[in-house]
């Protein structure tokens, strides 16, 4: 009963039927759409990221503390040896590689800028450059005296590829060394910051400057970028267990830049969620309230034929259910259409960091597709309380009264 | 056999008492500070199987009376006995309870529910009574040819006549076995043939299944369908005629 009346008020009022849906379904496709864009927007550059810092790094638990110095502080051969054990038994990582990072000072000609070394395995696949070069090459197995620098730092000391450079290297006993680098490319990063003060050298020639054979920081790659937390706690446990006084931090925690750049997707995401479900419910409200006002002489009836305030209430309530769940089920139809047709247009677009553009797109998940669903059901329903509630409560012989 | 028990089970001689009975029935309408008696201190009665009918005027009170002891309007004073219990005693919900156990509802303008079939809306008060399928289905289609809506199950009010739609709001009200069927002015929106035929169902009906009538009407024919004749007046019964006697 409480299902006939609302099933039939839909069926046989096509006009005002179809006016709901497309009202609702409008807001659930516009939802999906956005969100699917800021979803592949957010993927492009967790690749992007994934390549610069892999998904989980690791080192003493000192090196993450500000300040800090890999050099004085470094993973002891020791402790590097049982490190690549348990890295052996976590099925999860696909490959890993050392990477020493400490201070030093990269003179040319009569200028000179402080920068932060980081010494990588050259041509390692747990760190790849190769989409943030904006000129020359990146590292590759074999080079020695090489680096990358970044744009910012380029453009400040007018350095092109193939220039050679000083370097002077802290070593931190009050003994200072001095070496030779040629610049073997220029890379483009997301904030400028990175990209004036921080230089890329092969990992044995980063030793050699340093003095020392030791490593600061291990990067790992996983097979799934979506077991990088579980994986991340999974080795603290490790380490805590083996007594190794090491932790870890993954690409997120690492990148400053991605809390950010997602803070601000989800509050676009999230403005236009309110902005959707406003004008949903409002325009449903003004809708649902027409027609349940149209229907006052009804609701009499029923009332009088012994229908509860309650039963006529979940009628108007279940009314807007199923236009909820109709309205968003041809949302997301309309809405996977317009992804079709948006992603077989094939839009370009540079993301930040990045020197090579890519296919932006409307990605096509689960995850795009039930908050647009639930919000347009959602804004549906809540619409049609008000007015479910004060026709529930109608006079009888009031509602009796009104003239078709 | 029009409904499954009715007949069997009751006949008209079956009488323990008044089916309905008002005692000092008054409801005062408040229009500023004017005060409207729609209903001023009537003491009525109505049997089981009783058929009357209420002839007044516009404005007479007559659709208040039946909004009182339809349990749809409260008094302002007084009380409406149903079978003995006061309603004034009943809550929200035993008084939608007895209005769709016990009484049967037709409105001058037929009141069906529009998106509804005729089947749907005879069958309406079935599904508030959570009666099964089976008995649902062969309660209705006993109804419907009753009143001779036999063919014309799945029209819609809008497909039906004047009379097509008074004779689904019979079923209607007869549907769920009530004991006391109230009509307001059943035969106003039909032409006097049409009207005439609906008023010999009711009696018909009446006379069949022992249900009590009340008709409220300002046309003088209806009258002559009543076991019982009152007027109205200013809110003020007053008995004409009883068994058709002056």
């Amino acid at each position: 009963m409480w299902f006939l009346i609302p099933a039939r008020n839909l069926t046989r009022n096509v006009r005002r039927t179809a006016l709901s849906l497309a009202i609702i379904g409008l807001g659930a496709a516009l939802s999906f759409v956005v969100l699917g864009f800021v979803f592949s927007s957010i993927d492009i550059i967790q690749d992007s990221l994934l390549k610069r810092y892999s998904n989980v790094q690791i080192a003493r638990q000192s090196v993450w503390e500000e300040g800090s110095s890999e050099l004085s502080k470094p993973i002891t051969s020791e402790d590097f040896i049982r490190l690549k054990e348990i890295i052996k038994e976590t099925p999860e990582i696909a490959n890993f590689s050392s990477q020493l990072s400490f201070l030093g000072l990269l003179v040319k000609n009569s200028t000179s800028q402080p920068v932060r070394i980081i010494a990588v395995e050259p041509g390692s696949s747990v760190i790849n450059y190769a989409d943030s070069l904006i000129s020359g090459r990146g590292l590759e197995s074999g080079d020695r005296k090489t680096a990358l620098i970044g744009e910012t730092l380029s453009e400040k000391l007018e350095i092109a590829t193939e220039d050679t450079l000083r370097v002077i290297v802290d070593r931190g006993d009050g003994e200072s060394k001095i070496g030779t680098l040629k610049v073997a490319g220029v890379y483009r990063a997301q904030s400028e910051e990175v990209e004036g003060r921080q230089i890329y050298i092969p990992l044995p020639y980063g030793q050699e400057l340093a003095g020392s054979d030791v490593i600061g920081k291990v990067a790992v790659s996983l097979e799934n970028r979506n077991t990088t937390d579980r994986v991340a706690n999974e080795l603290e446990k490790k380490f805590s267990a083996a007594s190794l006084p090491l932790s870890t931090r993954t690409w997120k925690e690492l990148s400053s830049f991605y809390s950010m750049l997602r803070g601000f997707f989800t509050l676009i995401f999230g403005f236009l969620v309110i902005v959707v479900s406003v004008l949903v419910f409002f325009i449903v409200l003004q809708v649902l309230t027409m027609s349940f006002l149209e229907r006052s002489r009804e609701i009499g009836t029923v009332r009088a034929l012994g229908t509860l305030q309650g039963e006529v209430f979940r009628m108007f309530t279940v009314e807007s259910l199923i236009l909820g769940v109709l309205g968003g089920i041809i949302g997301l139809g309309v809405g996977v259409l317009i992804a079709l047709v948006f992603n077989g247009i094939g839009f370009n677009w540079t993301p930040p960091g990045s020197v090579e553009p890519v296919i932006l797109k409307v990605k096509m998940s689960w995850r795009n597709t039930w908050p647009p669903f639930l919000i347009s059901l959602l804004a549906t329903v809540i619409s049609s309380i008000y007015p479910a509630y004060r026709m529930s409560k109608t006079d009888i012989v009031d509602a009796l009264r009104v003239e078709e | 056999m029009i409904t499954d028990n009715k007949m069997e089970e009751e006949t008209c001689e079956h009488n323990d008492g008044a089916l309905i009975r008002t005692e000092d029935l008054t409801r005062i309408y408040t229009m500023g500070s004017e005060k409207i008696y729609g209903m001023n201190s009537v003491n009525f009665s109505v049997d089981r199987g009783d058929f009357v009918v209420i002839n007044g005027p516009s404005g007479s009170g007559k659709s208040t009376f039946l909004n009182l002891i339809g349990c749809i309007d409260k008094p302002t004073s007084g009380e409406v006995y149903f079978g003995g219990q006061p309603i004034s005693e009943l809550n929200e919900k035993e008084l939608a309870r007895l209005r769709k156990e016990k009484i049967g509802l037709i409105f001058q303008s037929f009141n069906l529910i529009p998106v509804l079939s005729a089947y749907e809306n005879v069958e309406y008060p079935l599904l508030l009574q959570q009666v099964d399928g089976g008995k649902r289905q062969k309660q209705v289609n006993n109804l419907l040819t009753a009143v001779g809506l036999d063919g014309m199950e799945n029209r819609r009010p809008q497909a039906l006549s004047g009379g097509q739609r008074q004779r689904v709001a019979i079923a209607r009200a007869l549907v769920g076995n009530p004991e006391l069927v109230l009509a307001d002015e059943p035969t106003a929106n039909l032409d006097s043939e049409t009207g005439e035929k609906v008023m010999e169902l009711m009696k018909e009906l009446n006379e069949e299944i022992c249900v009590a009538f009340i008709v409220v009407t300002h046309d003088p024919l209806v009258s002559e369908y009543a076991d019982r004749t009152v007027n109205i007046l200013d809110g003020k019964l007053e008995e004409v005629s009883s068994n058709g006697q002056e």
